[in-house]
């Protein structure tokens, strides 16, 4: 039974750590809490959704599109509803954050309809077994797109040039002003990864709930937004790591203390923290020498 | 090189800069003294393309870089070592040297250019692998100059590069600028430690509350009473 819930949580967390690395992201370059991430792996899973119930492709395309659909909203947003506000106090952004989620919602159930619509069984499960963990095709599944994702997106922050004017940017915006860097395009492309990383997440909870609707980024978004602040917000290995803790909390706790404390487990972890290590497992606090 | 024509700026209702104008010639050392709050990170900042709020006219090189944003005054060749060092504390070394270079895209002559950075500093070759956090002040400032190096500038603009730096470093760090200077670089350097920036500098420029207040050969401001008075400490 442990075991069960192990890998149940395993997967779960993978998805929570991709939607908490879009959170953590636009928090560590333009100090935003982006609250309309959650909204944005909502409309992914339903790109993904009409792309292969109505337009009839394969899942691969599918994912792909839901991906891309995300990234085109995400970038409509920082740019109409956050780049007019860039210079203004943060809680302006703020403010439009959480009206463009508003927007999103609403939008979706327009078109979409407000009720829960179920994601096609694509893929027929079978149960596999590693030192004693059983996994699904599905949770494999999941896992093993999560975790390549979050390689690729290590490999781009770590080795690339935009990922080293990204890791500049959210350091020291003018400082990297001064070095020649578009600080607008980073934000503009820190948007369109996390958006896609969001909308990713979005799509594997599609399938692996089977279900999806025009609120359920509400609750994940929030979520997510705790594995980052407990990670550390703004620290992507620390996005990754508070998934990871929130998703194993979370159905650990479900099977062995009650299912109706899933959703509180998650906040009871973010006092706790708060309380331990306000700046997160791996965040920085800050440590700066003048 | 360097026209700066009746620039003011404006911080919201405080008119920071009124009407400053200087030029730089090519091959110079040109510094701003002055005291604390009297403007000159301000005009270094608004050269820079960091200040929005702005009015009158910079020219390099016969064109007009007052609008532009600052990834292209850069490119264009104005590099600055911003007040406080400002290095990317969770870069290594190396990886802040690099970007320095971020607009160019010649990788071996970007390879030359960083042996050439270690050769001038080799105690930043020493921590290539560390953090730039981890560094000492001085060995700071030196990173910050060798990162505005890299972008290979046609004037690299200091701002206070003395502060906060024992005697012995700072003395380092404007053997340096001289040295960099004979080697053909032009200078616009910032400081409030008017003493050792008159002693490098070949014009400066004295700015009080906003304006330059006076001008001269930096040698002969060096010997003025004014300058003795208000920036010397002296009697």
């Amino acid at each position: 039974m442990f075991l069960d819930q192990l890998s149940n949580g395993l997967a779960l967390g993978s998805i929570y750590a991709l939607t908490a690395i879009g959170f953590t992201m636009v928090y560590g370059i333009i100090r935003l809490i982006n609250f309309v991430h959650g909204d944005i792996y909502m409309m992914g899973a339903f790109f993904a959704l009409t792309a292969l119930t109505v337009l009839g492709m394969p899942i691969v395309v599918a994912f792909i599109i839901g991906m891309i659909g995300s990234v085109v909203v995400g970038l409509m947003i920082a740019k109409f509803a956050y780049k007019p506000v860039f210079e203004a106090p943060r809680i302006n952004l703020f403010l439009c954050a959480i009206g463009a989620a508003i927007f999103l919602e609403n939008y979706a159930m327009l078109v979409w309809g407000p009720q829960t619509q179920s994601f096609p069984d694509i893929i027929t499960n079978q149960t596999y077994n590693f030192l004693g963990l059983k996994f699904t095709t599905l949770q494999l599944i999941i896992l093993a797109t999560a975790t390549s994702l979050m390689v690729i997106l290590t490999y781009i922050i770590k080795f690339t040039k935009m990922g080293r004017a990204m890791r500049c940017t959210s350091q020291d915006v003018e400082a990297a002003k001064l070095m020649g860097i578009n600080t607008h395009h980073v934000i503009y492309f820190t948007f369109a990864i996390g958006s896609s990383l969001g909308a990713a997440a979005g799509i594997l909870v599609g399938m692996y709930y089977k279900a999806v609707y025009p609120m359920m980024g509400f609750t994940s978004g929030l979520k997510a937004f705790v594995a980052a602040v407990i990670g550390g917000i703004g620290s992507i290995p620390g996005a990754m790591l508070g998934g990871i803790i929130m998703g194993i909390a979370e159905t650990l706790g479900a099977a062995y203390i009650s299912s109706g404390y899933r959703d509180a487990i998650a906040f009871i972890i973010l006092i706790i923290i708060l309380l331990v290590k306000p700046s997160g497992i791996l965040g920085n606090s800050a440590k700066e020498k003048v | 090189m360097l026209q700066v024509k009746d620039l003011n700026v404006y911080y919201g209702g405080i008119h920071a800069l009124k009407g400053i104008s200087f030029n730089i010639n090519e091959g110079e050392i040109v510094t701003l003294v002055g005291s604390n709050g009297a403007g000159k990170s301000t005009t270094l900042r608004a050269i820079s393309g960091l200040i929005k709020n702005k009015t009158g006219s910079i020219v390099f090189k016969d064109e007009e870089i007052l609008g532009m944003p600052s990834e292209k005054i850069v490119g264009l060749g104005i590099s600055q070592v911003p007040e406080g060092r400002r290095i990317f504390t969770g870069l290594d070394v190396e990886e802040n040297l690099l970007m320095g270079a971020y607009l160019r895209n010649d990788k071996k002559e970007i390879q030359e250019d960083l042996e050439y950075a270690f050769k001038i500093f080799p105690r930043l070759k020493e921590r290539r692998r560390q953090a730039g956090g981890t560094l000492s002040g001085g060995e700071q400032q030196m990173l910050a100059i060798a990162r505005a190096l890299m972008a290979r500038p046609k004037v690299l603009m200091l701002d206070e590069p003395s502060m906060g730096l024992a005697p012995i470093v700072v003395e380092e760090i404007f053997e340096c600028i001289t040295e960099l200077n004979q080697k053909g670089l032009t200078v616009l350097l910032v400081e409030q430690n008017a003493n050792i920036a008159l002693q490098v500098a070949h014009i400066g420029h004295v700015v009080e509350t906003g304006s330059i207040a006076f001008s001269g050969n930096a040698g002969d401001l060096l010997d003025d009473d004014r300058v003795r008075k208000a920036y010397l400490g002296e009697d």
